[in-house]
């Protein structure tokens, strides 16, 4: 329906009411939620415009903001403030319980950025109520991101054309990002249940490494796969997403990390926080603290999370301070092993939200545990799983930049493979109820 | 031509999706898996509130899993695509992710079958094929052995009886993949801290007797269960502790059911080494012309010990037609007026028959689906001994011992 109409205007339509759609399908009460943001923002926006110039300008600005953290304030943190309060305080408060809507921590940031960058003069607000609304509940990124800036897609917004090798290349990429997500992170998932879960009594320092491994796969092909997908599919409606990962696991050091992982979600702090705070001409080591509390607390309303985010901050310090200059002068060898090393740690972080879990699980990944070194069991799940993990090794780095120099006829390949990917993912899913959504915290 | 080439890919993507979605809707629907053993899911009726929930989506969600076009393809692919993952050395594989055995299923109104433990994996290492031979691996990781003992000691405090208590090891307990030694212990380790806190309650050493009988095929390949012959080491043991002549395994007419069994370590799997080497089930019938009497919800009726037909689909049910709430075995040979209750769980399905050559009647009630009063029956029977006997997976299960402690009331 949507390539069979000419007219732009419908097919924003149909877009939009397919978000609607698409959202509602796992959270029909919350939509009012997204209506609500999207309108708030929307005014703000026509307001900030309207008094350009004048000293009320700013105020859109601060009351967009403050309405949008608030939003996700209630929503996100409200559960965790309160418990924090009652442990504090010792007081009483009851928690409000009410699931968290899908794909907040995305749209608010969305549209705060929306807010900002039409403050800063660098896009021009959306007239269109139904195109700001199409941007903001676009369902290709609405519920796993990337978060996707204003700027980026305005033009698109206004004025997209579809292209048939767009439609066909959306397509590759769609299937490769649930290929991805169905056929790596869910079957690393399963791995990672059996390792990490449970009281870990028995589990051996082996066990224990490779458990957070395949945690490690697991975030990183579930996350990305879901990028994937919402690239394919804004290209096949003729948007052009910007890449949310580059190769994270190759990275040398924590920073070079951070400038390969979850790509859009570091440039919104660095824009919208870091540089604003004064970036590393003033007060760097407060603004670097800032941030990385936020990052931390953006992951989830836990406080491993905020430990997990202050634990890269500690990391990307040491690096400005001396390590950073150290590694450079190492072979490249060791900046691997030194990322791998404390992304694997750092993961530890991420995964338990009980902190007694957190040392629990560090204590036997460093031999403190009462169980074995090795559990010879360990080998036969790796000799079961070989080919598996061959592959899963070649798709986290950059095997593919390799093949697209080395191998002429590799569009045509990629289109084979694509249905291969969509046949082998379908498969899967159906024969699979084991599909856990690993990015619902967010 | 390259055109072309992107027409022909992009058309291909969309006749996929659209074939799938005309497929999903129009396409006749089957009620039952055969290969799952398990009715699907129907369409779910629209209300409102549920869609609110998101109860509606996620009814819907999986009712597309369960009628996808060529399911049954699907299925069969994603088994070949599994077992690319790796290399299957010497045979051996692991199914890390199989759902507890024991998990308790009810049906729910709309006649799916809801698995009500939801605990499952605490305490196994997962699912181990080796030559044709299945391992469930137990960690003893989440014991609850202590928990276990204390539901069953309420007992002797509010009946004046006898009372014994048998766990059934598996078979890691004797062999198990050279890998897995590490737990070869811990069914054991478990077993006896069971026995070192029943107070009133005797132990039978179930394990002690099958360890003399380990040629023999006291364990099936492709099912969790023991095989009735296990269960007769099993009954030895009881003879033994309580002081019976066992009657002898060779003057019991011995019979197997027509057909090869694959049970349910296979139905998870669908692992092809067990196919290959799927199961018979034999049965030895008692010489004391028994007659058994089921509760069928009202009164109790009549029914075979070894139900013989429509088994086709689970063969373990030949023994006593499965887990009924109750039922009354009288032995016609034997007038001691002795009477036992067998408060089990599916282990004790061919165990019990053995035990008609010593009591008058043998009461056999199911701690899972049994609804009425114990002390009623206790009373009304005038029951002399009571077993409890299960499967060392089960008595760890959270809510079979809560079933046992509610039981007692």
């Amino acid at each position: 329906m949507y390539y069979s109409w000419g007219n732009q205007t419908y097919r924003n339509v149909l877009l939009t009411l397919t978000s609607f759609v698409f959202y509602a399908w796992g959270e029909p009460i919350w939509i009012s939620l997204l209506i609500f943001s999207a309108t708030i923002d929307y005014f703000h926006g026509l307001m900030i415009e309207r008094y350009r110039g004048t000293i009320y300008q700013k105020l859109p600005l601060i009351s967009s903001v403050f309405l949008n953290l608030t939003l996700l304030v209630i929503f996100k943190y409200s559960g965790f403030i309160i418990g924090n309060l009652n442990t504090l305080l010792n007081t009483n408060f009851s928690v409000p319980k009410f699931s968290l809507p899908i794909g907040i921590s995305f749209y608010t940031f969305q549209t705060i950025s929306y807010v900002a960058d039409v403050y800063r003069n660098e896009v021009k607000a959306q007239k269109s109520f139904l195109k700001f609304m199409m941007f903001v509940s676009l369902y290709h990124q609405l519920v796993a991101g990337p978060i996707v800036r204003y700027a980026h897609i305005a033009e698109e917004i206004e004025n997209r054309k579809l292209i048939l090798s767009d439609i066909s290349e959306g397509i590759n990429r769609f299937c490769i990002g649930l290929f991805k997500k169905v056929c790596i992170a869910n079957v690393a998932g399963e791995l990672v249940v059996n390792y990490m879960e449970g009281n870990h009594v028995s589990l051996s320092v082996s066990e224990a490494w490779f458990g957070v491994l395949m945690f490690a796969v697991q975030i990183y092909f579930d996350f990305s796969g879901y990028s994937d997908m919402a690239i394919g599919l804004g290209k096949m409606f003729g948007f052009h997403y910007q890449e949310n990962f580059n190769y994270p696991y190759i990275a040398k050091s924590a920073i070079d990390f951070w400038r390969r992982w979850h790509i859009s979600l570091s440039s919104f702090f660095r824009d919208y926080v870091y540089i604003p705070l004064g970036g590393n001409r003033k007060f760097l080591y407060r603004n670097l603290l800032v941030v990385w509390f936020l990052t931390g607390l953006w992951h989830g309303s836990s406080w491993n999370f905020i430990f997990w985010g202050l634990f890269w901050a500690l990391l990307i310090v040491l690096e400005r301070l001396f390590l950073g200059k150290m590694l450079q002068k190492l072979p490249a060898f060791f900046g691997h092993l030194y990322l791998l090393f404390f992304m694997l740690i750092s993961w530890v972080l991420f995964y338990f939200t009980d902190l007694t879990q957190v040392f629990d699980y560090l204590g036997i990944m460093f031999g403190f545990g009462n169980a074995l070194f090795h559990a010879k069991d360990l080998e036969v799940v790796i000799v079961n799983h070989l080919f598996w993990l061959i592959m899963t090794f070649l798709l986290a780095v950059p095997t593919y930049l390799f093949v697209q120099r080395h191998v002429r006829f590799l569009p045509y390949i990629e289109m084979i493979l694509s249905i291969i990917f969509l046949v082998a993912a379908t498969a899967m899913l159906v024969a699979n109820s084991f599909n856990p959504f690993l990015y619902f915290r967010f | 031509m390259k055109r072309i080439i992107l027409y022909i890919h992009v058309s291909f993507f969309i006749i996929l999706l659209l074939a799938a979605g005309v497929g999903l809707l129009f396409a006749p629907k089957n009620t039952f898996s055969e290969r799952e053993k398990r009715r699907l899911s129907r369409l779910p009726v629209f209300y409102l509130p549920n869609l609110a929930k998101g109860n509606y989506m996620d009814s819907l969600d999986n009712f597309t899993a369960d009628h996808f076009p060529q399911r049954n393809w699907f299925l069969e692919l994603a088994d070949s695509l599994k077992s690319l993952k790796g290399i299957q050395k010497e045979g051996k594989k692991v199914y890390a992710d199989v759902s507890s055995t024991d998990a308790i299923i009810e049906e729910d109104s709309s006649g799916l079958a809801i698995f009500k433990d939801t605990e499952q994996n605490r305490n196994s290492k997962g699912l181990v094929v080796s030559k044709g031979q299945a391992f469930h691996i137990f960690t003893n990781e989440n014991s609850m052995a202590k928990d276990f003992a204390q539901a069953l000691n309420a007992y002797p405090q509010k009946f004046k009886l006898r009372f014994f208590c048998a766990i059934v090891p598996t078979l890691g307990t004797y062999k198990i993949p050279k890998e897995y030694e590490y737990y070869a212990n811990k069914e054991l380790e478990n077993i006896q801290e069971i026995h070192d806190a029943l107070r009133n309650v005797e132990a039978i050493p179930i394990h002690e007797e099958m360890k003399k009988h380990l040629q023999e095929y006291i364990y099936y390949r492709t099912d969790h269960h023991w095989t009735a012959l296990g269960a007769y080491y099993g009954y030895v043991a009881f003879c033994k502790k309580i002081g019976f002549e066992p009657q002898s395994i060779k003057e019991m007419p011995k019979k197997f059911v027509e057909g090869k069994f694959l049970g349910t370590h296979f139905l998870k799997t669908n692992d092809a080494s067990l196919k290959a080497n799927a199961d018979t089930v034999f049965y030895w019938i008692p010489n004391t012309k028994e007659v058994a009497l089921k509760w069928n919800g009202r009164k109790m009726e009549e029914c075979p010990t070894f139900k013989l037909d429509s088994i086709e689909k689970n063969r373990y049910l030949v023994f006593l037609g499965g887990d009924e709430p109750f039922m009354q075995l009288t032995s016609k040979t034997v007038k001691n007026k002795r009477v036992i209750l067998v408060i089990k769980n599916s282990y004790g399905n061919p165990f019990v028959s053995y035990l008609t050559a010593h009591y008058e009647q043998v009461l056999v009630l199911d701690y899972r689906y049994f609804k009425g009063s114990l002390s009623e029956i206790i009373k009304n029977y005038k029951v002399n001994d009571l077993l409890f006997l299960s499967g060392v997976f089960a008595a760890n299960e959270p809510s079979h011992i809560k079933k046992i402690k509610k039981l007692i009331g």
